[in-house]
This record gives C-alpha cells, structure tokens and sequence, in this order.
C-alpha cells in the first residue's frame, strides 16, 4: 500500500513537470518571434520547454524534431567555442560536430554520413547527418541544420533510431525545415 | 540515467561500508587459469565481463586485427604465464588513457598509442596495467574506497565521461587511478617484467616525462589518470629511479612500432582535430622529433589547430602552416580548401580561386566538395563585383 501511495505521489510529481500538446497544422512561432515553422500535425510537442521546440509522434527516443536558439557568444558551451558572423558555414559545421563529440560518450565516435551547404531560413547554413551506436549497439541516425543570424545560432534537428524509424520520418522534419522561416 | 543511477547506488554502498579495511592480497595465482577466490572477487569480474561486453557491442572497440595482435604480443611477452587470460584491446578514444578490468582485460585508448614512440614503450604502460590485473588491484581497492573516499568517488563519477558505465571498478581504475601504493607497485612489478622480456626500460621514463609536458603544455583538463600530472609526474619519478643504472637490452628485437601504428596515429591526430582540441595538437606538433613521426603534410594539421585556437597571430601562423604543407606535398588537397577558405575571408579572391580551384581538381568525390564549391562561386563572385581586397 505504501508503495502504490509513493509510485501515485511519483506520477504526480512527474506529471507536474512536463506537460504536452498536439501539433496544429498551421505554423507557429517562437515565443520570442525570432521564427516561425510548420510542425508536423497531430504530433506530440512537449510545452513545458519554453527554450526549445521539442515534438514526438511515438515517444522522444523513437523520433523526435527539436528547434534551438542560442546567442552566438553560448552556441557551444561543451567546447568552449563562440560562434560569429566571420565563420564559413563549413566552420560552422565543424564546430558543431566537435560540440556533438564532446557532448557524450556515445556521440564522441560519431561518424559524419553527409555534410553539405544548405539554406536555412533563406540564409547559408549547413546540414550534417550523422550515425552513432549506444551502448546496446542500436544505431541511431541524427540531421543537424545550423544557421546564424542577427548574433544568434539555430539549430534545427532530427533524431530517431537508423532502423526504420529514421527513413519513415525524415520527410516529415524536411517538410518542417523547408517551412522554417526566421524573422 | 544509467550512469547517474549507478553512482547513486555506488554512493550508497560505500557509505554502507564505511569503516571496512583493505587487506593485503597475494596476486593471482594459476597464470591463465587464474580464477576468482571469493564471491565478492567472482561478482567484480562478472560485473568486469559486461563492461567489455558493453565496450563491444556499442563499437567502441577498434576493429584492427593487425594492430590487436601487436599489442596482444607485447602483453604476452611481459606476462606469458597469462597468456589466453589477458585481452588486451584499443579504444576509439583520445584521451591519454589506459586501465585494465579485474577480469584482465586491458584497454589502451588510441590518444596513448598515438603518443608512444617505440614498443618499449607501449611495453612500460602494458606492464604497469598488466601489474594491476594479476595482483588484483581492483579488487583490493574496491575495498579501500568503502572505507574511504566513497562518496566523492561516487559523485566524480556522474560527470565524468568514462566510457558510458559507472561501474565501480572503472571508477577505480580509469578515473582516479589507485591509491599511490598500489601504483608505485605497479611501477615496480611492471618494471621487473620490462626488463625481463628483453625490452629498453631506459624508455620507461621518457614516455612519461614526455606525456606529463604534453599535458602541462596543452592544458589537458581530463580526470583520466594519465592525463593528470601528478600522477604521470609519480610514474616519471619512479620510472626514472628504478631504470638509472640500467643498461641497454644485450640483443634488442626489430622495432617496428611507429610504422605500425602510422595510420592509428594518424587518424587520432585528425580525430582530435575534430573535436576541437586544438591546444593538445599544437602540444604535441610542436615537439620536432615527434612531427617526424608524421607524414609531409602535418603542418596543414598544425594549422587547423591554430585556425581552432584563434589566439592573437594564430591567424597568420595558420596560412603560414598550410602553406607549408603544400609546400611539403603539393597534391595535399586539404590545404588547398583550408588556405582558399582563409584567402576568402580575407578578400584576397585571386588567391583563393586558385587554391580552391586545385582542391577541387585534386579532390574527387571529397565529402566536403559542395562548400568549396560555393566558397569558389563567392570567391569569382566578389571578384567580378571588384571586392577584392588584400
């Protein structure tokens, strides 16, 4: 009995932490209005992160889209590096790979699967894919898509098992990138 | 969540077993059919044997046959009595790092084998790990820290990046290394089998001497043991007193070491450029004897580094490295796109198209040919709208 009154007040206290919503089909804009994005409907977004966009169809660790902004001078904090409008877009990339290695035994052997220039928002930014193994030996594959604009950094990605997951979503974050629009 | 759930566990036990005494061990015994003597020692090397299960199958465990066996072998000819007990196996990791499992299995992490410059001195390091193993000296300190340093050995661990676990025994032996008896006995021990298998031990020394510099030198800020100076400045210290009168080996075997390990050293070099530990490259590049350990081209390597670092005057020892490394290998294509890209940013167009241009022509199906690319259209851009600048 006294372990069903600690699992309830557990579940309680969780349930309080975090709450969530269904995606619309119409765009939404950061609370900040620095941009704006389509999500994908009837998705998951978890509202109780006001820094982030976070949505999920399934559950976070099957797929999952995140959208970040950070002020260039906290773009990577893990490798103590700025970000600036002085960097090439392929510099970019390369720090935030760094900035992924350094973020996680898991991710330290990383292996890079593309990295090209891309259009973000309308300005030149970079698209990485990347794969790692967990602990389990299960590969997961993410999208990483950063810009920089008016002193600050975007990072829009995507991150879901490389078993089935990954290929039945990635149009669904391509669709959400192609609609992302800064202000 | 693992690692944190752990720790706490971790914590909790050892401040359970708070007051206990380590007590003195005998070392192994039955050389490769040494087995467990107690339930507690049998429970620490299954909980080894998941360890390296885990390390397995997340692959992080080099897949390099050739290079395995070599270090296989020195293990053997320090401990051949062990020969089929002890594994040794290479890490995809960079830090300066090595420990053994309880159950004998030894990890050396690629940052350490890319900094030895001879088998003699693989073969201090193996004999110092291979020491920890047979006088069992996991097992003996999973005692001590009940006794000791329990809690903020179990806090330590929750942000430290070992390799994914919070196994106590890799807390042990990979974190904060033993205590410093059961250390300088392993200098001693390892030391013995040193000499006795035939190799140098006058290396002994010089390897930590030359890794504690590195690591003063870059600033390496790493909880692993080896990457902390006190600890390689005891192995430099203990080392250098039991080889002082030692001669040279009689009949030294061929060492092919550091052509072995050309490309492993290689590639940890380009894996520390990509995570951005630019003061550990330049540590270590600027060390003459070692660039020849290198191919021609090191210095566009050396000039990433300063390119990362971006101190006052890195910009121009940067160009003045690439530079150097066309000059060494003139179809190095990473130089080229590396000098182009500086030679954008600084508007000097003319310049920059030609180096892109040669990147491109020497760079076929390159992951990176999209950005040169684009950097090359700017670069022919701005020219054409007459930007050009220095």
């Amino acid at each position: 009995m006294r372990r069903l009154i600690g699992l309830l007040a557990l579940a309680a206290l969780l349930g309080g932490c975090a709450t969530y919503a269904l995606t619309g089909s119409g765009p939404v804009s950061a609370e900040d209005k620095s941009y704006s994005v389509t999500l994908p409907p009837n998705w998951v977004r978890l509202t109780s992160d006001s820094k982030r966009v976070i949505v999920t169809r399934d559950g976070f660790g099957l797929q999952r889209i995140m959208i970040t902004r950070a002020e260039a001078k906290d773009a990577f904090p893990k490798i103590k590096k700025q970000a600036d409008d002085k960097l090439l877009a392929s510099e970019l990339a390369e720090l935030q790979i760094a900035e992924l290695k350094a973020s996680g035994s898991q991710l330290a052997n990383l292996s890079v699967l593309e990295n090209v220039p891309a259009r973000i928002g309308g300005r030149v930014g970079f698209r990485l894919r990347i794969r790692f193994l967990n602990d389990d030996g299960l590969a997961f594959d993410q999208v990483w898509c950063g810009v920089l604009d008016k002193g600050h950094y975007y990072l829009i990605s995507f991150h879901a098992p490389e078993l089935y997951y990954f290929d039945k979503y990635l149009p669904d974050f391509d669709r959400t990138l192609a609609s992302f629009k800064l202000s | 969540m693992r690692r944190w759930a752990a720790a706490l566990l971790f914590g909790a036990a050892a401040l359970c077993g708070a007051g206990a005494r380590a007590q003195p061990l005998p070392p192994l015994a039955g050389g490769a059919a040494a087995a467990p003597a107690s339930d507690d020692e049998r429970r620490i090397w299954a909980e080894a044997d998941e360890v390296a299960a885990m390390l397995a199958r997340s692959g992080r465990v080099l897949d390099d046959p050739a290079l395995t066996a070599y270090v296989q072998r020195v293990a053997d000819r320090l401990f051949p009595e062990f020969k089929g007990r002890i594994h040794v196996h290479i890490l995809k990791a960079q830090s300066l790092n090595a420990f053994a499992l309880p159950n004998g299995d030894i990890y050396l992490h690629e940052g350490i084998l890319a900094r030895f410059r001879n088998e003699s001195q693989l073969a201090a390091l193996l004999g110092h790990e291979g020491t920890h193993f047979v006088d069992r000296h996991s097992f003996q300190s999973s005692e001590n820290v009940k006794s000791t340093t329990a809690l903020g050995t179990a806090l330590a661990v929750v942000g430290v990046p070992v390799v994914g676990l919070a196994a106590n025994l890799l807390v042990v032996s990979s974190v904060t290394g033993y205590s410093r008896e059961l250390e300088a006995q392993a200098d001693a021990e390892g030391y013995k089998r040193l000499v006795a298998a035939g190799y140098d031990p006058r290396e002994a020394p010089k390897l930590f001497k030359m890794m504690m510099d590195e690591v003063k030198a870059s600033g390496i800020d790493e909880p692993f043991f080896f990457s902390t100076h006190p600890a390689l400045k005891d192995r430099y210290d203990n080392y250098l007193r039991l080889s002082k009168d030692a001669p040279p080996p009689k009949d030294p075997a061929p060492d092919r070491y550091l052509e072995t390990f050309a490309g492993l050293r290689l590639a940890s070099l380009k894996a520390e450029i990509s995570m951005a530990r630019c003061k550990q490259v330049i540590a270590l590049l600027k060390e003459p004897e070692r660039r020849g350990d290198y191919p021609p081209y090191v210095d566009y390597y050396l000039g990433e580094a300063y390119r990362q670092r971006g101190d006052k005057g890195d910009a121009e020892r940067m160009k003045a490295a690439y530079r150097k490394a066309i000059a060494a290998a003139p179809d190095f294509a990473p130089a080229h796109r590396a000098l182009g890209m500086q030679l954008l940013k600084a508007g000097a167009y003319d310049a920059a198209i030609r180096e892109l241009e040669t990147y491109l022509s020497l760079a076929q199906g390159t992951q990176d040919r999209a950005y040169a690319q684009m950097y090359l259209e700017e670069a022919r851009k701005r020219k054409d709208q007459g930007k050009e600048g220095k």
